[in-house]
Parts: structure tokens; C-alpha cells; sequence
């Protein structure tokens, strides 16, 4: 498996590389890779292949560089940016394990604040991102009637209306329905009663939904009506837990009721809308020449909702929708006179009541998560100012500020790394133990999971943090003092940048001297062996740079 | 005066006394210096590629009568990857020297 990750690696580098020494890199790999034993050796080893790689194939893209004379001399700083990045790590990995009571308390404040981000962002996922069971899901919309004499703004149709619409506007390629409420039915097996809950459905709400059964098949829309609808159509769970996985399933009769429906298809696992309890589903059966009844017109409880027709729009839709509901008002004034309908989209119909809720407690979260922000923040202040005199070492001995300042970013990154990931499966412990007593998602639709957009949305959420209480130690190390800090720790202090008259006194008072950093970047190795090749100058204000033999004294400990 | 990198050292030093391909290169340094010391696959076809247009080593057509795979790509150190070494060494060896004088290298320590 790694062995094609670093193949697809490779790839990115450029052709002529790739037929030349590709097969023998990926030989060294290999052999290389098979003496790794154990689990975190191979990781590590291929992380840093992983690295090296693509060290290799951006400078053989960006060209190799004069970053060497004839003589193989190293001319330029020399690390190359993922080199740089790697070694950050590595330093960073170090302090962290240096200061272990400090990277727990931030890691588990960043964890505690990411868990709760990663909670609700579940939820959001479930109802808003997470695709529909349908095929085409975007082009199916829920019909609804409104009537303002009762306050109905989206209310469930009358059978008769439905009809009506699926006979009379073009606009959809076919209108379904539903029952919105599930049913308990007893159902008979081995001569022992079981509970089963079951949907009434219109015979076309699989074929307008686009789902397929995975055995057998779904109903036809004759099956509809009264003397046709001694079918039924059970989910996956269903077949699983009380018919033994039975693979002759389709065609056996099953008795509920007193009735003997036949089983014709199972659905695929999962598939289980409207409900998340449905099991089985059954026709209405609604008899034909009810249609004609006043009651079948008066009576609301069919969830409609339809496929928009393929040149069709929701806006086309609504207005086709509009001109039939006028008519049906003129044609039938006792149940119609004030009866008017609507369509919406049917995912954004499915989460109307939870959208206000889930953007208010995603609201909240992420001000929870910047309050930890906050808090990681002092305490990285706080360390910052413990650490001056490394920092400022650090300078001396060659290191750039922005270096340093790149440092103690990469740091703040780890940390909001490690609080991603524990936050991660904080959050998902947490969204497991609510969505077990209520329901999360979109009923028989969606549910938690934690996808590829909830660990996403982790990830951006653990990087921002990082970046957001990172910046402010980040900065600091870049304006601070390097000379006052230096003097200021040699003397036994360690928080020294904030006193001003030293900071009056280097910057620019009289008498004051400046180390100024020799040549700056490079990787940690040869940062060490900076003053050997470039030494530190000490500069009497305004008078020329002259060289110095080396520290007067040592410098003790960082 | 500015270093040659430590891994164009040791590439060169691998090669000094005879032609190897990728894989024995990375098998000499890790007799030498260790496992960990060892370059990454990627870093180790960088050096090579950069060392073969810097002219310090050469690909070679000739399989050295050891060779344990001949169908591997050998690299053979030029004259003037020689010389580097050598300067190279020399630095090093000046370095080491003060050390000793300053007391910093006891006799016996690696």
C-alpha cells in the first residue's frame, strides 16, 4: 500500500526522472522498507520517505538550483522547505515532551473545544451535506397545500389533490406520497406474532424516488388501489432479523392481519425513508372509486413530493402547481375554496425545523472553540516568556527571526494537531451518545457519520486554532529584543524583553552594542555550526562592522 | 569557509573506494554512521542528482566484477569529486584538530 503512495509520488515529479530512475528508487524503498519492523518504525520511516520524496520531485520541478558551486560547496542556505518543516517538527516534538504538564493542559483545552465543534458539525453534516438515499436527489421537491383560514403553511395533501397534480402538471416527470406517520402491524411468523412497523406508501415512491430494490422489485403504481395491493416490500433489517437472510425470500407469503400480502423485493441495505423505524413498506390501497368522495379531498395526510421533469425548474414547477390549484379551487369550492399549495426542495423542506436550532449551537461551539483559543494563547505567552533565552540564543547562533518565528508556529500547529485528533474522537464519542437517544440527520435519510467532511471540517478547525493562538507567540518572537534578552539572561533573569529601558538602551541609545545574527536559515545542524562559518559582528552603534574572535564567554544553557 | 553537506560527504566517501548503485550507497553509509543516519530514499536521489551535474560523480557503464546486481544503475566518484573529498576532509581534520588543542576531544572518545 505505502509502496503506491510513494509510485503516486513519483508521478509528480518530472517524466524523463521518472523513466530513468524510478524503478530503482522505488527498488531502494522497497528494500529499504522491508528491514522497518513494527508498526511505528514503518510509519515513521515512511513519513520520512514521504517527506524526502517529495523534497526530490519539487527541486527536480523547480529545477536543482545553484545552491552549490563547482566544488560542491554549499552556496545557498541549504535546507529545502519540507526539510525545514520536518525539522521544525522534530524540535517541536522535543520541547512538547520537555514541558509535558503544559502540551497536556493546551492539548486537552484545544481537544475539549474541538470535540464540541466536531459534535455539532456531525449534526450539520447529517442534515445539510450528507448526500440523500435517491438517485438525483436535487431534483425532487415536497408538494405541500397551505390554507391560511387554519394557519397551514406546509401541510400534508389530501389524497384526491395529489392525484389531481400527477394528472394535470407537466412540470414533474411523476408526484408520489407517503403516510407521514409509521404503522405498527402484527405479522405472523412460525405461528409466533411480531411487532413490525411499516409505511403506507403510494405504488410510484420507490420509481419517483429512483431506488431499486436489491431483491425482487419495488411496487408498480397500479398497485395503488384497492385489490392490487397484496404486496409488500421489506427493508434489508428486516429480512436480516426475522427471515433468516432467506435468499427465496421474494415471492413467500407473509400473514399479517389477516391478510397474506406477498413479499416481492427487499431494499438495499440502509434504505429505510421515510422513517428511520420503517421495515416494510405497504401500498395504501386506497379504493377507486373513492376518488370521487368528498372525504378523499377533505382528509390531509399524504406527504407528497415529486421529480422535477428533466427541462424543468422549480420555478416552472411552482407556476404550472399554481395554475392547477386554481382550478381545483373553482372545481371543488366545499373543500378547496381557500386551498392553495407550495413546493420546495425536499432536502431543504426535510431540515427546515432544525435549521435555526443546529446554526445556533454551531454558533456557540465555535465561540466555545475560540475561548480555548484564548486560553491556549496566555499559556503559550506565559511559556514564551520563560523562553527568551533560547529564543534569543537561537538568534545568535545563526537562526533567522522569522526562522524562530516559524518555530514556534510549527509548535502551536503540533499542539492544535494533537488536540484535533483527541478532539476528533472526543467529538465522535460524543455525537454517539446523543444521536443514541434522539434523532440526528434527516428521518430514514441521513445519518451520523463521521465522513470525510466532519474529519475536514476537524482539520480546518484544528489548523485555524493553531494558527489563531500561534500568531500572537509567532509575533512576538519576531519584534522582541534579541541583544536586551540576550544580556538580560546572562544575567540569571528570564523574562526580560519586557523591561524598556533596556530595550531604549539597544535600540538605539548611546554605548549600546548589537549582535547582530550571522548569516540566517538554514536546517538546525548547521545552524549550530553558524558562528564556524560566519561569525557574530558586534556593532558599536554607527561605526563599522568588525569581526570578533568568538563569545567572550560562553553562553550557558538555553 | 562553508561546508560541503554532510550526505555529499558521505555519498562521496561511499564511492571512494569502488562503484555502487542507489541501494548500496544507502547500505555503506548505514555500516558506516547507522541506520538513522542514513538519508531518505528522496533526499539520497536529490544528492545523486545534484552530484551528477555538479560533476563530482558519474553514471558508469562498467559493472564492477563484485557487482551484486548488474542491472542496477552504478555511480563511479570523478577526479574532481575526489579532490572535494580530499579538501573536504582536510577542513575537517583542521577542525578536529582544534578541537584537540582546546581540550574539547579526549583521546579515545569516537
Amino acid at each position: 500500500m505505502t509502496e503506491s503512495l510513494i509510485r503516486l509520488l513519483l508521478r509528480l515529479g518530472p517524466r524523463h526522472f521518472r523513466e530513468r530512475h524510478g524503478e530503482e528508487l522505488l527498488f531502494v524503498y522497497r528494500m529499504r522498507a522491508a528491514k522497518r519492523r513494527g508498526i511505528l518504525r514503518r510509519v515513521a520511516f515512511f513519513v520520512r520517505e514521504a517527506i524526502g520524496l517529495l523534497t526530490l520531485v519539487t527541486r527536480l520541478r523547480v529545477g536543482l538550483g545553484r545552491d552549490r558551486d563547482n566544488n560542491g560547496m554549499n552556496v545557498r542556505g541549504g535546507a529545502t522547505m519540507f526539510e525545514t518543516a520536518a525539522q521544525d517538527l522534530r524540535f517541536a516534538m522535543r520541547t512538547l515532551r520537555r514541558n509535558p504538564g503544559f502540551a497536556l493542559t493546551a492539548v486537552a483545552v484545544l481537544a475539549l473545544g474541538i470535540g464540541a465543534n466536531t459534535a455539532i458539525f456531525s449534526a450539520v453534516n447529517a442534515s445539510f451535506f450528507r448526500p440523500l438515499p435517491f438517485s438525483d436527489a436535487d431534483r425532487l421537491v415536497t408538494l405541500y397545500e397551505t390554507n391560511p383560514e387554519f394557519g397551514w403553511t406546509d401541510a400534508t395533501t389530501a389524497p384526491a389533490n395529489l392525484l389531481d397534480w400527477r394528472e394535470q402538471v407537466a412540470a414533474f416527470s411523476d408526484i408520489s406520497g407517503y403516510a407521514e406517520f409509521p404503522r405498527q402491524i402484527t405479522a405472523m411468523k412460525d405461528g409466533q406474532p411480531i411487532l413490525v412497523t411499516g409505511t403506507s406508501v403510494m405504488g410510484n415512491f420507490f420509481s419517483t424516488l429512483g431506488v431499486r430494490a436489491a431483491m425482487g422489485r419495488t411496487f408498480r403504481f397500479e398497485e395503488t388501489w384497492e385489490g392490487q395491493d397484496n404486496v409488500v416490500v421489506i427493508s434489508h433489517d428486516l429480512w436480516v432479523n426475522h427471515f433468516g437472510s432467506d435468499p427465496e425470500i421474494v415471492g413467500r407469503i407473509m400473514t399479517s392481519e389477516g391478510e397474506s400480502p406477498e413479499i416481492i423485493g427487499v431494499m438495499p441495505e440502509g434504505f429505510r425513508f421515510p422513517s428511520d423505524q420503517t421495515e416494510l413498506w405497504f401500498p395504501a390501497g386506497w379504493a377507486a372509486e373513492d376518488r370521487e368522495a368528498t372525504w378523499f379531498r377533505r382528509a390531509h395526510w399524504i406527504r407528497a413530493f415529486g421529480r422535477l421533469a428533466s427541462d424543468t425548474d422549480l420555478r416552472e414547477a411552482d407556476a404550472e402547481l399554481q395554475v392547477v390549484v386554481v382550478r381545483l379551487q373553482e372545481e371543488y369550492p366545499e373543500t378547496n375554496s381557500v386551498m392553495g399549495a407550495g413546493v420546495a426542495p425536499m432536502r431543504e423542506f426535510l431540515v427546515k425545523d432544525v435549521r435555526t436550532p443546529l446554526m445556533v449551537l454551531l454558533g456557540s461551539v465555535i465561540l466555545l472553540l475560540l475561548l480555548a483559543c484564548t486560553n491556549v494563547a496566555n499559556l503559550m505567552l506565559v511559556r514564551a516568556n520563560d523562553r527568551v533565552r533560547e529564543v534569543a540564543l537561537r538568534h545568535a547562533l545563526g537562526a533567522g527571526r522569522r526562522r524562530v518565528a516559524r518555530q514556534m508556529l510549527t509548535e502551536s500547529l503540533l499542539l492544535a494537531a494533537l488536540g484535533g485528533v483527541v478532539g476528533l474522537g472526543l467529538g465522535w464519542l460524543g455525537v454517539r451518545s446523543i444521536g443514541a437517544s434522539t434523532q440526528m440527520g434527516i428521518d430514514g435519510a441521513t445519518r451520523l457519520a463521521l465522513d470525510h467532511r466532519v474529519v475536514l471540517f476537524t482539520l480546518a478547525a484544528a489548523g485555524l486554532s493553531g494558527v489563531l493562538f500561534g500568531l500572537a507567540p509567532a509575533l512576538r518572537s519576531l519584534a522582541g529584543d534579541i541583544g536586551a534578552s540576550l544580556r538580560e539572561g546572562s544575567r540569571g533573569s528570564s523574562v526580560g524583553t519586557g523591561d524598556p529601558t533596556h530595550r531604549q538602551r539597544s535600540r538605539g541609545g548611546r554605548g549600546g552594542t548589537r549582535v547582530t545574527p550571522g548569516r540566517g536559515g538554514g536546517s538546525d545542524g548547521e545552524d549550530l555550526l553558524a558562528p564556524a562559518r560566519s561569525r557574530p559582528r558586534i556593532r558599536a552603534p554607527g561605526g563599522p562592522r568588525r569581526a570578533v574572535p568568538g563569545p567572550r564567554r560562553p553562553i550557558s544553557g538555553t | 569557509m562553508a561546508g560541503m553537506t554532510p550526505l555529499t560527504f558521505q555519498i562521496l566517501l561511499a564511492l571512494a573506494d569502488g562503484d555502487r548503485h542507489g541501494y548500496g550507497i544507502i547500505k555503506e553509509i548505514e555500516a558506516r554512521a547507522g541506520t538513522s543516519a542514513a538519508p531518505s530514499t528522496g533526499a539520497l536521489y536529490l544528492a545523486l542528482q545534484r552530484m551528477e551535474a555538479e560533476l563530482l560523480i558519474a553514471e558508469t557503464d562498467e559493472r564492477p566484477p563484485d557487482a551484486d546486481d548488474a542491472r542496477r544503475r552504478y555511480y563511479r566518484i570523478s577526479e574532481s569529486g575526489r579532490a572535494a573529498a580530499r579538501t573536504e576532509s582536510t577542513r575537517l581534520a583542521a577542525l578536529v584538530a582544534t578541537a584537540r588543542d582546546k581540550e574539547l576531544l579526549v583521546e579515545g572518545t569516537p
